[in-house]
């Protein structure tokens, strides 16, 4: 059954809230492995990198389920402050 | 010291989560939007958002520290004092409140009993909350002072400017959404942290072997039941009837800043599921602040503060980078506290008092601009009352032990309104009033009816037994309600109800 226009502007939400906090994540993941060279061992920078990594992982697939499902819903105009007018 | 990296990794934390508040701004629109998200989150962030908002930066380090000192014990808080209420809340109660389409528990109180007892739980929950924002402020604060080296001041108004601005602009999906965030900083942090202290220990089984081999007060460090007359304040006795038939589900049934999450779902199948989804959480999280203190026992051996032991294994194991994640999760543990009592006070406020008594009938956006002002209002509160904590150094564990007194007697007619139809309106005001009562009265003479120093788990036991037992004899003698205006608000109506 096709969702109705207010069931694909909540979806809509739901996904670019997803979107933000994948950014979100993403950023801090990328911190963590610009913070590898920083490290002392070996040891150090390999945790570095798989918790920057993991970090990353979370973040950049939060990104882009939510840009595949956005794109799937059809909408064209995505601010939902639009939607509300 | 902290690392170049580490303080950019806070630094940019803070910028992070004041920019991911402010963008939340664009999803509300009307009050529901503010105070319940519009009804459109999904279970996996609302079990998130329970689970971090339950773990404050004192939590963090407080377990870490009584594991050093008591052992395994401590996981009793979060296992058997967290998961089965839980699974009850996500069954039985939640719902309840979720189908009646409620803002806040009182409100149900208010329909089951009456007014008064709407009135007084409301005011109770709203009078402890902002007591407690002030000693909040001032007891992370000083924490991040001994950890960090930070002025207290500049902890209380940079923690104050960023939660305060988030919560303000973006209501109740910027507190649940930058909890997701801080929850999984929190978990990778804290199992990197696990995973390293456990091979600079050689492993779960040279841990117990090693500890065990550290004299006498050692042998009790594993056993997670412990005989009643323990010296340790976790006797079986008082986990089991205190902590687990009382204060667990006191909290995780009864306070608003946990059920107000529930009640942002997109669905009563997303409100139940969020809080099973959090009680798996919840089970790892004495993986994350219990073990460190464990290996803490080997690795910095004869610490005389416990509560030292998380700070320098972060310090000594974690390498630059993610010790700057980690001490931003301390951070985000009192941001999340913080955010939820200022978003559900705000919520108690405007729909319990201001709605009823003030003003009624006003528009939609006016309620929406009172929840922002009373948001504000009460930050500023916070910040300039924290120093009063200060002047009085058992204030905190004072507030903390109030939350466990009242929370017996309104747990016990919330329970009875719930599961007894007979249950009347006096029956609860009385229950309540003399429930709170006994609990003041045990605790201010605590020397001559208990034996061990902090009784709180046996005063909420007992105020929950005299709230219950004085709401069933009151009942019995007054009249209740009848049948038809009890539909959708006790257990067996409703279900008869959907089953003809």
């Amino acid at each position: 059954m096709e969702p109705t226009d207010i069931e694909k502007q909540k979806r809509q939400k739901a996904m670019q809230i997803n979107n933000a906090l994948g950014l979100f994540i993403l950023f801090f993941g990328i911190v963590v492995i610009i913070a590898v060279p920083f490290s002392d061992n070996y040891y150090d920078k390999m945790t570095n990198l798989v918790a920057g990594v993991i970090l990353s992982g979370i973040g950049g697939g939060t990104i882009w389920y939510a840009k595949r499902v956005i794109k799937s819903l059809n909408i064209k105009n995505t601010d939902p402050k639009d939607h509300e007018s | 010291m902290l690392a170049g990296i580490d303080l950019f990794i806070i630094i940019a934390y803070f910028a992070g989560m004041m920019i991911l508040g402010y963008y939340f701004k664009r999803f509300v629109g009307n009050s529901e939007d503010y105070f319940l998200g519009g009804r459109t989150l999904p279970f996996w962030a609302i079990g998130m958002s329970v689970v971090v908002s339950d773990i404050g930066a004192m939590d963090f380090v407080g377990v870490s520290g009584q594991a050093y000192r008591f052992g395994v014990s401590v996981g009793n808080f979060d296992w058997i004092g967290s998961v089965p209420a839980m699974l009850l809340a996500a069954f039985i109660f939640i719902p309840y409140f979720w189908r009646g389409g409620m803002y806040t528990i009182p409100e149900y109180l208010g329909k089951r009993y009456n007014r008064s007892v709407r009135t007084i739980a409301s005011l109770t929950w709203i009078t402890f909350f902002a007591v407690d924002l002030g000693v909040l402020f001032w007891a992370t604060a000083v924490l991040l002072n001994v950890l960090m080296g930070w002025p207290v001041w500049l902890s209380i108004l940079l923690t104050a400017g960023v939660v305060g601005f988030y919560t303000y602009f973006g209501g109740i999906t910027a507190v649940v959404m930058t909890d997701v965030v801080q929850l999984i900083i929190m978990f990778v942090g804290g199992f990197t942290l696990v995973f390293l202290g456990f091979h600079a220990v050689g492993g779960w089984d040279a841990m117990v072997t090693k500890i065990h081999s550290m004299g006498p007060e050692y042998q009790q460090h594993f056993h997670l039941i412990q005989p009643s007359d323990t010296k340790s304040p976790f006797p079986w006795t008082g986990i089991l009837f205190g902590l687990t038939f009382v204060m667990a589900n006191a909290y995780m049934i009864g306070n608003q800043t946990i059920v107000q999450r529930c009640l942002t779902a997109k669905n009563e199948w997303h409100a139940k599921a969020s809080m099973i989804f959090g009680a798996s959480l919840k089970m790892l999280i004495p993986v994350l602040v219990m073990f460190p203190g464990l290996m803490a026992i080997i690795l910095h051996p004869g610490l005389t503060d416990g509560d030292k032991a998380l700070p320098l294994m972060i310090k000594n194991i974690l390498p630059p980078g993610l010790v700057g994640l980690m001490f931003s999760a301390f951070f985000a543990g009192m941001m999340s506290s913080v955010d939820s009592l200022l978003n559900s006070t705000a919520t108690l406020f405007t729909k319990d008092i201001y709605e009823p008594y003030i003003k009624k009938g006003a528009t939609d956006k006016h309620y929406l601009h009172v929840g922002k002002i009373t948001t504000l209002i009460l930050l500023i509160l916070g910040v300039i009352t924290s120093p009063i904590s200060s002047k009085y150094p058992g204030i905190y564990v004072a507030v903390q032990t109030f939350l466990s007194y009242f929370q017996g007697p309104l747990f016990s007619i919330l329970l009875l309104g719930i599961f007894w139809k007979k249950t009347t309106q006096w029956g609860g005001l009385s229950g309540l009033i003399i429930g709170i009562g006994v609990a003041v009265i045990l605790n201010t003479f605590k020397g001559r009816f208990f034996t061990i120093q902090d009784p709180f788990l046996y005063v909420s036991w007992w105020s929950f037994v005299t709230g219950f037992i004085v709401t069933f004899i009151v009942s019995l003698f007054t009249s209740p309600y009848p049948d038809k205006k009890l539909v959708g608000l006790v257990y067996n109506l409703t279900v008869k109800k959907s089953n003809p």
